[in-house]
């Protein structure tokens, strides 16, 4: 174990060395930025609605958009760490004066996956507090989903990073990145694809969009956040029937999306262990 | 399948490396056929012009690299061993090591990779920096070290653990001669306890000063292997400056030698050992010679390296 947290250690120290916790910084000044707009105040001179229905959905609002940004900002974090994370190491030959230590590869590709998914975490929870904060300040709200939606966005980062590493194992730190960012660009094209198949009636459509969908889960990994905010988020997409019925999800893409982060974390585990340095 | 001997540190059996071709580029075979062996206790040279298959080689002993076929053992044990993991330290040719750390963090992290525990790295650190002569920058960043100095401190993370086998690939081609020289200490000192050392430099007088085997590698196979002296073995020339050389004297130091040149005062003869030159020193004086000097040219480790790499001489 103290070669596993000595490395995950380590690679949330070049992690801080990098500078990235600029970036958390920064999407962290957004969250405190949305916390100094006069909202409030508006919604009360504008209309003559219920002022407190008028809070109740700004907070929706909010809670969907952070969850939304965090989403955003730790997936791109994710794969700007991740995928530099092996094969930059390897091209250095810093990891050549590493591997020859009495531990196993399993061990330096867990702990680099810690230490990555510990720094995330800390971006991660920075920001969520930040959300949290903005939503009860400006509304004076707080609903215990938002917690839920939150843990569900956190598989964002967690695929990434995951994803990323696994490409870094054998791919060039651009390429990684660039693999990472197909992935994602693939996913994104399920919910289009389901709605499209609606419109269209079209079984081959609706085939390819839960295809899509299980090449990247993106897709089901979004309706679980919608499911975990519940009446703490309102998710535009589900004004529309078609919308609604795309955002449906279930306990078994739950249970994919786990599988398939750790699928992604044994096919890295099994290339770093068979490549050369 | 090799059988594990455990007197040897090191030993290779038809070692090899084919990196496949990809892209329509045609295999390339690193390391062709490997055997050799290192006895514990040894600095063993490990010569070969670049691209012979050294560094690679060590990749593979240290489990960076995997073998294509054949085995090897370190320490008596098959590579990949953990425990004798602990037992190695390893100084790469291409060394970057992550320079956000202090000297000190630098061999904490790696003293915890070894598996060593605090008590054990707070007294060994500081020793280890000692001999490398990093003390008064213990508190300084890697980045802000020259290249000498990084390699300094990479030479102290490899004997950090106290290591029975030590691998040093190219140790001193970011050094000074002040530097060269630190190394040279420090790599008889590992061999005054016993150590095992597998240097691998094209610095080859440096091999001469301190190992007591060589293998030498062109094309990933070994091509002159043995003891220093005995690889060494072509013949010694003599020269000599000689007043009032006579006839007599000149016809004695041939039957000595059976080769002689006479140019003027100076003589140059071929001998086959050194026995030989105090019999030529007494043939001079007996036939009222003046020598005023003598100096014995030996082949040298770089002439025979040269000589053979050249030749590709197989054992």
């Amino acid at each position: 174990m103290m070669h596993l947290w000595t490395i995950a250690s380590l690679t949330f120290k070049e992690a801080m060395r990098r500078r990235t916790y600029i970036a958390t910084i920064l999407v962290a000044l957004i969250f405190a930025g949305w916390a100094a707009l006069p909202l409030h105040l508006r919604s009360h001179a504008n209309t003559g609605d219920d002022p407190q229905a008028m809070l109740d959905s700004v907070g929706k609002s909010f809670a969907w958009m952070g969850c939304g940004m965090i989403k955003f900002f730790s997936s791109i974090l994710a794969i700007t760490l991740a995928a530099g994370a092996i094969t930059t190491e390897i091209d250095k030959g810093v990891l050549s004066v590493i591997v020859p230590k009495p531990m196993s590869r399993s061990t330096i590709y867990m702990g680099k996956w810690l230490g990555l998914m510990l720094f995330l975490a800390c971006s991660f929870a920075i920001w969520s507090a930040l959300l949290i904060f903005v939503i009860w300040h400006q509304t004076g709200t707080f609903h215990t989903h938002i917690l839920t939606g939150l843990l569900a966005t956190f598989l964002f980062p967690l695929l990434f990073a995951t994803l990323t590493l696994c490409f870094s194992t054998f791919a060039t730190t651009p390429l990684a990145a660039g693999l990472a960012f197909i992935s994602a660009g693939i996913a994104l094209a399920q919910d289009m694809l389901f709605f499209m198949s609606m419109r269209l009636d079209s079984d081959i459509v609706k085939t390819l969009s839960t295809i899509v969908g299980y090449i990247v889960p993106i897709g089901k990994m979004n309706h679980w956040i919608t499911k975990g905010l519940g009446d703490a988020g309102v998710d535009m997409s589900a004004i529309t029937a078609i919308g609604q019925a795309s955002l449906s999800t279930s306990t078994s893409d739950l249970v994919y999306i786990l599988l398939y982060i750790a699928a992604a974390l044994g096919i890295g585990l099994f290339v770093f262990q068979k490549r050369d340095l | 399948m090799q059988q594990p001997q455990p007197e040897l540190a090191i030993s290779t059996d038809h070692l090899r490396k084919v990196y496949k071709g990809s892209m329509g580029r045609q295999p390339f075979v690193a390391v062709h056929d490997l055997s050799f062996s290192v006895q514990k206790g040894q600095v063993f040279g490990f010569l070969g012009p670049n691209g012979a298959g050294k560094t690679t080689t060590i990749n593979i002993l240290l489990g960076n690299t995997y073998a294509s076929g054949g085995t090897a053992t370190l320490l008596g044990q098959p590579i990949g061993n953990r425990d004798v993991r602990a037992k190695i330290g390893f100084l790469p040719e291409k060394f970057q090591f992550h320079d956000f750390l202090t000297a000190d963090e630098f061999l904490d992290l790696h003293g915890r990779l070894y598996g060593m525990n605090a008590a054990k790295r707070r007294s060994r650190i500081p020793e280890v920096l000692e001999m490398v002569g990093l003390t008064a920058r213990r508190h300084s960043k890697l980045r802000e070290f020259s290249k000498g100095m990084q390699q300094r401190a990479g030479l102290a993370q490899a004997i950090l653990n106290d290591p029975d086998l030590v691998i040093l690939d190219e140790p001193t081609s970011a050094l000074d001669p002040v530097g060269r020289r630190d190394v040279r200490e420090i790599v008889s000192g590992l061999k005054a306890q016993g150590k095992t050392v597998l240097l691998n430099s094209h610095l080859l007088s440096e091999i001469e000063m301190t190992c007591d085997e060589v293998a030498i590698i062109k094309a990933g196979q070994v091509i002159k292997y043995g003891k220093i002296a005995d690889l060494i073995s072509a013949p010694t020339t003599v020269q000599m400056r000689i007043l009032n050389l006579t006839q007599a004297t000149a016809q004695a130091l041939e039957k000595l030698t059976g080769q002689l040149q006479v140019s003027g005062e100076w003589v140059s003869v071929t001998i086959r050992n050194e026995e030989v030159i105090p019999e030529l020193v007494a043939a001079i004086v007996q036939g009222q010679g003046k020598l005023m000097s003598l100096v014995p040219m030996k082949e040298t480790l770089e002439d025979m390296f040269i000589r053979v790499v050249e030749a590709g001489v197989a054992r």
